[in-house]
């Protein structure tokens, strides 16, 4: 060979080189192979000295892929140009999937009828394929199971696509709507209808949403628009059939107004009920008083006791009364305070005297600590209702020890404290004290309706002070009620 | 319980005939002259057909003619509209509810037979 031919042959086989595809030449009858570019040694492992020793390819040939690639060898031998996909086995073992090209060379070479072959290794390329195609799969299938739809549209709002379980119950079939324009869908060119005026906005680069009935059925719909390397080509939109929700959504919504128009019907119920109580409990309570006001020696002693029983008797009913209307009041958020200037210590000492009968009746000693009045602009009547909730609960628990009250100005706050000596509460009772009918004793054992607390909360919150609890059982309980000072801040 | 030197006439409008009947007994034993209607158009009746009570004490929610209703027709009439009128009401929320009618007094059945007897002695005889 030439200097010439032999640098023209190197030149060629660096060429060759460099090709991602293996490039071979092979005798088509023993597919012995006279010459592998580099790329065949990387396509299987193997040296291109391994390649062309005899019987290789026919080893390297994938066993369930042996018969498709020997076709392809032979026609080439016939003179024809082929492709086709199969696998050879890679020096490590693992199939690699090669796209093969086979022509036969130019007659005449010295080496005989020779045929030229590439191969370029497509495994990769086949696995992503998979992938996408099974991704497809996944989106088909989804699509035919959720109650959904998915369509898209193109610049001219003509349909381009449209799929999901929800076209059956719309009755469209799948293709149907291709190339029908949303406008003529619609029956409306109206740019401001929700579903129309969404996909234009789409058109413009924004996503929204709007929500659609058709017949029976109820969509929840996202629009987006539909790019392609940037550009906006169209809209693509997901229907969710949110038919189930919406009549669920509607369900508890009736269930949700049935339960308060209820709760509304006991309410004025008890509202009317009390009212309907305080009525006879006005009667019989002048009469009783009346009667009470006769000279000494018109009644005997002991019917002066009982009348007095009747009198305490019908004050409670109606207190009980009032604590229902109290109550129903607070729960409707109709509390209103008539807040005027007064003096905390005061009144404290007020309802106290009106306990002095209770308390020595319960052998309660009572110790009142309020050096000096607690001035600030509160709702008199209610915090005597305050008071004498707190104070009630005192001398029901103390069992016969002391009763402590303590009125004192602290910082910004007015405080208040009550403390009995009594039987306290336990520990899981303390988190639901103040709650509507909380008790932290059996209703048997000890009266009452157990609103006392809730009500001492509702009066003392509205006027945007706290009250808090301190207790061990056996150890009595002390209630603290804390009032900002200066009223309540608008 | 004082007698009053001179009989303040008092005219009673509720619907409860307990009411009526206590009422007519604690009031007259208290001295005053007491004079009931059962329902609003009951008493303008008996206040058209010439009668001058010193003092109503009105129930706001009757049937027929309510207190409301009542106070309204008397404040119409200038023959009766200067008497004065005591609310004596069971609704809870009475306090409010009265500040409309202009009342002298304000009263929450039930109410203590002392402070019935002061708040009608003072209405009848205004300082």
């Amino acid at each position: 060979m030439s200097t010439d031919l032999m640098d023209d042959a190197a030149l060629l086989s660096d060429l060759l080189d460099e090709i991602g595809a293996a490039v071979c030449v092979a005798d088509p009858a023993t597919l012995t192979f006279s010459y592998v570019s580099r790329a065949g040694e990387r396509l299987l492992g193997h040296t291109a000295a391994a390649w062309r020793t005899p019987g290789f390819f026919m080893q390297r040939l994938h066993p369930d892929d042996k018969d498709v690639a020997l076709v392809l060898w032979r026609d080439a031998a016939q003179g024809h140009e082929r492709r086709g996909v199969h696998r050879l086995v890679h020096r490590d073992g693992r199939a690699v999937w090669v796209q093969t090209r086979v022509r036969p060379l130019s007659p005449g070479s010295a080496l005989g009828p020779q045929v030229l072959g590439l191969m370029v290794d497509v495994t990769e390329k086949l696995r992503a394929e998979d992938v996408l195609k099974a991704d497809e799969l996944r989106l088909k299938v989804l699509l035919q199971q959720l109650p959904a739809l998915l369509w898209t549209v193109d610049r001219d709002l003509r349909f381009t696509s449209c799929s999901g379980a929800g076209l059956a119950a719309l009755g469209v079939q799948p293709g149907q709507l291709t190339g029908v324009s949303i406008y003529d869908y619609l029956h409306t060119t109206d740019p401001n209808h929700p579903p129309i005026k969404a996909h234009i906005g789409a058109l413009a680069g924004e996503s929204s949403a709007y929500d659609v009935d058709w017949g029976p059925f109820s969509y929840s719909c996202r629009v987006q628009p539909l790019r392609s390397e940037g550009e906006i080509i169209g809209a693509i939109t997901c229907a969710l059939d949110v038919t189930a929700q919406r009549r669920a959504e509607s369900e508890r919504d009736r269930l949700l107004r049935k339960t308060q128009d209820a709760l509304q019907a006991g309410d004025d119920f008890i509202s009317v009920a009390s009212h309907e109580m305080q009525t006879p409990a006005a009667a019989l309570q002048l009469a009783v008083q009346a009667l009470l006001q006769a000279p000494p020696q018109a009644m005997t002693e002991p019917q002066q006791r009982l009348l007095r029983v009747a009198e305490q008797s019908v004050k409670r009913i109606s207190a009980f009364a009032d604590q229902l209307l109290d109550v129903t009041r607070m729960q409707a958020g109709r509390l209103t305070l008539h807040c005027a200037d007064m003096d905390l210590a005061e009144l404290m000492g007020e309802v106290g005297h009106r306990f002095a009968g209770l308390l020595a009746r319960a052998r309660c000693s009572y110790q009142l600590q309020a050096p000096a009045p607690v001035r600030g602009r509160w709702d008199r009547l209610r915090l005597d209702q305050v008071i004498t909730n707190l104070l009630s609960n005192a001398v029901k628990y103390a069992a016969g020890k002391p009763v402590r009250v303590r009125v004192e100005k602290s910082d910004a706050v007015a405080r208040l404290v009550v403390a009995d000596e009594g039987m306290g509460i336990e520990p899981e009772h303390l988190p639901h004290l103040f709650g509507r009918f909380e008790r932290a004793v059996s209703a048997r054992h000890y009266g009452g309706l157990g609103l006392g607390l809730y009500i001492v909360q509702r009066i003392v919150e509205a006027h945007q002070g706290t009250v808090s609890v301190d207790s061990q059982p056996g150890a009595g309980a002390t209630f603290m009620i804390e009032l900002p000072l200066g009223g309540i801040p608008s | 319980m004082k007698k009053l030197k001179r009989k303040c006439v008092v005219l009673v409008v509720d619907d409860d005939h307990e009411i009526r009947e206590v009422m007519d007994v604690v009031l007259g034993t208290a001295g005053f002259d007491v004079k009931l209607a059962s329902e609003g158009g009951e008493a303008l009746a008996l206040l058209r057909s010439g009668l001058r009570p010193n003092v109503i004490v009105l129930d706001l929610m009757m049937p027929g003619m309510n207190g409301w209703q009542f106070r309204s027709e008397q404040i119409k009439d200038p023959q009766i509209a200067a008497i004065p009128v005591v609310v004596l009401s069971g609704d809870g929320n009475v306090a409010d509810k009265a500040t409309r009618l202009s009342a002298t007094g304000i009263l929450r059945k039930p109410v203590e037979l002392a402070t019935l007897v002061d708040t009608i002695s003072q209405a009848c005889a205004p300082s």
